[in-house]
């Protein structure tokens, strides 16, 4: 064997392996039983968290497989490489044949050829058929379509074809899954998924992406006009909802309503309702220290002096709703530059005794607040992909599942009988690529009636 | 008249009615496979009618929507689901042994509704991530395809059971007799898991496009989003297995009682064992 002929034929050993469906299932119920683990172990953790919830070893073993990340650890990644090698392969050496079949016209009648159908039977008849061709028509045509005269030396021919174009099912579907990848890779490499938090009334031009915590310019700028709540009879909440406003250079393009679960694209870059918070625009407090009271406005992140004392007070948090007892504020007291207390206050429980800092109990009179919209912000270029792939694997299924080539072939040709006398024998014929039983049970009705003539 | 008090009806009839076909077979009267069967139909009417009822009271209460929102309409949706597809495929066998194996699912999934302790019964309002009409497709075309799959687990148990007693001798006078013959049954597994495995990929499809309106990413490797993919892998290599490997009757069997394990641990496992953002167990 030549130097040539060895390559070669190694080559098609390798596609050979690439394109067996043996490999095929292996990389199927690889996926299926790994995909298990990344639902058992907590995704997304630092390497510490698994050191310390497992033995040091395993820790290893998690950080060198990534299994802190699995869904895109370079194993993972390998197996859907493979796959798609896989696919592609099989299709490419596949699709020759199936081009053949499709492409070629019909086989002529023989004997051999009725031997290797699955469907086919033999019927004679005392007289021949008046008009053979209107015979076979009402008896196969109203089922299997087109017929088509087969030029013959004996007898007449005809063949029955439907279906054909469902061969190319299983390529549609096995396609739509690459369309769906591409998707995919096209979403991870060109798109990116940031998050905002915005203000009422205030404009924002840059979102973080996620990752270590970088800054992405959007260059248009976006406002939250206002942000609205509503809720069920029973409490519960029914809508959130921002009123965004889209400027750039200082003109407003664009409004929308953004409501969690209808969210709106502004040039390419779609932005969905994903939280909320409140921020205390202005705070009054009362301070009662021994029998005098004094009051005193404050605003976030703002010293302010208790007037007629050395003392002065800051809120550094707010939350919403602690532990279900309504608004709460984190505020620091200080003394002259020293930190003297902190604590939290509640603002809905004005007799709560822990709202009390140093020798002050303190009392909120009224907070102002302001919403603050939490906006997922994506931008995923390979979406359109991912549905496109979707209908089409759909579609592909039918296609593969419920359809099927059926092929059938009669041939009508004088014969003699035993005793010698003139008689008519039909043979009848036919296969299926797929369902081939329903197929079976089908002609096996239909020609019960040739049997009664 | 409310919708909880037929459904508690229907949670007895199909009791009933799987009872009647078990007696049937054991007895070999068809007469009460044939009540059996009415009993079936009966219930089955009684439930789509429980269903729109309580979609009806759940706008009479200002909260409109679909019976389809937490794990106690899933259940009686999944229930619903089974009875269809079985007296589908009894009308389309005319066998009713089919019924000994498959009306005690749609029997369980009303019983573990109505009669589970932590089951929450209340019609509630939906939540704004809920409020989605590729949700209710989604949750639709997910259960109808469970449905198939439990129907399909069905008759691969029939088939195991029948299999290895057919060729003998007494197979024709003995219970065996009543069973769809083996290479109706092989079909009806593949038939069946056809139609599962298409639904399942229109609900994974919806799902993902679901989550893309509520939360910017058709796919996030949730836990359950994970599990109904590792169960759409093994019926896809169950399909190759049969189409190109060649493999039938017990394999196959055996193939579409664990993916319907599978089925079972995406809808329960996952809530009560793993955590993510399907929260039905929850409540
Ligand atoms: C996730 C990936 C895949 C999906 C969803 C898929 C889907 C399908 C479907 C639906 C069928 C028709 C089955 C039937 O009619 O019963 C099929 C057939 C087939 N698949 Fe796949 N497949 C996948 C991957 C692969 C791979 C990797 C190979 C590589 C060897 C492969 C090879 C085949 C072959 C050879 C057939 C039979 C084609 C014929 O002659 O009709 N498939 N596939």
């Amino acid at each position: 064997m030549s130097k040539a002929q060895t390559s070669i034929s190694l080559l098609s050993e390798i596609l050979d392996f690439f394109a067996s469906v043996k490999m095929a299932l292996v990389l199927l119920i690889t996926l299926a039983i790994t995909s298990i683990l990344g639902t058992i172990l907590p995704q997304g953790e630092p390497l510490a968290f698994y050191r310390q919830l497992y033995t040091p070893w395993s820790g290893k073993l998690i950080g060198f497989l990534q299994l802190y990340d699995m869904y895109h650890s370079w194993w993972f990644q390998w197996l859907l490489l493979l796959l798609t090698v896989n696919l592609i392969v099989c299709s490419l050496k596949r699709f020759s044949s199936t081009w053949k079949v499709v492409t070629a016209s019909p086989r002529s009648v023989s004997e051999h050829l009725f031997e290797t159908l699955p469907f086919n039977q033999k019927f004679s008849l005392k007289e021949p058929p008046m008009d053979s061709r209107v015979w076979v028509q009402s008896l196969l045509g109203r089922h299997f379509g087109k017929l088509t005269p087969l030029s013959l030396n004996q007898g007449t021919a005809f063949y029955f074809e439907k279906g054909r174009f469902s061969r190319f099912g299983v390529y549609l579907v096995h396609s739509s899954v690459l369309v769906i990848f591409m998707g995919a890779i096209i979403g991870s490499l060109y798109g990116f998924k940031g998050f905002l938090e915005i203000k009422e009334g205030e404009s924002r031009d840059q979102i973080f992406i996620k990752g270590p915590h970088a800054l992405k310019k959007l260059g248009f700028s976006v406002r939250l006009d206002r942000f609205t709540m509503a809720f069920y009879p029973n409490g519960m909440p029914r809508e959130y909802r921002s009123d965004l406003s889209f400027r750039e250079n200082g003109q407003e393009k664009e409004r929308a309503h953004l409501r969690v679960n209808d969210p709106f694209t502004y040039k390419g870059v779609t932005f969905y309702q994903s939280s909320w918070d409140q921020f205390p625009t202005s705070i009054k407090l009362s301070l009662k220290k021994g029998g005098q009271e004094s009051e005193v406005g404050i605003k976030m992140e703002e010293r302010v002096a208790v007037p007629g004392t050395p003392f002065s007070l800051l809120a550094v948090r707010y939350v919403n709703n602690m532990a279900n007892l309504g608004p709460a504020l984190g505020m620091i007291l200080f003394k002259d530059q020293e930190e003297v207390d902190q604590g939290w206050v509640l603002a809905d429980h004005p007799e709560f005794h822990g709202n009390r800092l140093g020798e002050f109990q303190l009392k909120v009179k009224d907070i102002k607040t302001q919403y603050i919209s939490g906006l997922q912000v994506n931008q995923d270029p390979g979406v359109w992909f991912i549905w496109i792939g979707s209908s089409l694997m759909l579609i592909g299924f039918v296609v593969a599942f419920y359809f099927s080539h059926q092929q059938v072939w009669i041939w009508i040709r004088g014969k003699k009988d035993s005793s010698g006398a003139d008689q008519t024998e039909i043979l009848i014929g036919g296969t299926a690529h797929k369902n081939r039983g329903a197929f079976v049970r089908k002609m096996e009705q239909l020609t019960k009636k040739v049997r009664v003539t | 008249m409310n919708s909880s008090l037929l459904l508690s009806w229907v949670t007895f009839g199909y009791f009933f009615s799987a009872l009647f076909y078990l007696i049937s077979l054991v007895l070999k009267k068809q007469g009460i496979g044939q009540v059996a069967g009415w009993i079936i139909r009966i219930f089955f009417l009684t439930q789509t009618g429980a269903i729109i009822l309580r979609w009806v009271e759940s706008y009479q209460m200002e909260i409109g929507h679909a019976p389809l929102s937490n794990l106690y309409e899933s259940l009686i949706f999944f229930s619903w689901t089974i009875a269809l597809i079985y007296i589908w495929i009894e009308w389309k066998t005319k066998s009713r042994a089919i019924g000994v194996f498959a009306t005690p699912f749609a029997f369980l999934a009303m019983a573990y509704a109505s009669f589970s302790p932590n089951m929450n019964t209340r019609i509630q309002p939906l939540l704004p991530a809920l409020q989605s009409n590729w949700l209710i497709a989604h949750v639709i075309t997910c259960f109808l395809g469970y449905a198939a799959f439990a129907v399909s687990c069905s008759l691969s148990i029939m088939y195991l059971i029948k299999k290895p007693r057919t060729g003998k001798k007494k197979d024709n006078q003995g219970l065996l007799s009543f069973f769809p013959g083996i290479p109706v049954l092989d079909e009806l597994v593949y038939q069946t898991i056809i139609i599962g495995f298409l639904l399942l990929t229109v609900g994974i499809a919806t799902g993902a496009i679901w989550a893309h309106s509520a939360w910017g990413t058709y796919w996030s490797w949730d836990p359950k989003e994970t599990w109904s993919l590792i169960t759409w892998l093994l019926y896809a290599a169950l399909l190759h297995a049969r189409m190109v490997k060649g493999w039938y009757g017990t394999r196959i069997a055996w193939l579409s009682i664990i993916g319907f394990a599978c089925v079972l641990f995406t809808y329960f496992g996952v809530n009560f064992l793993l955590s993510g953002l399907h929260s039905y167990g929850a409540t």
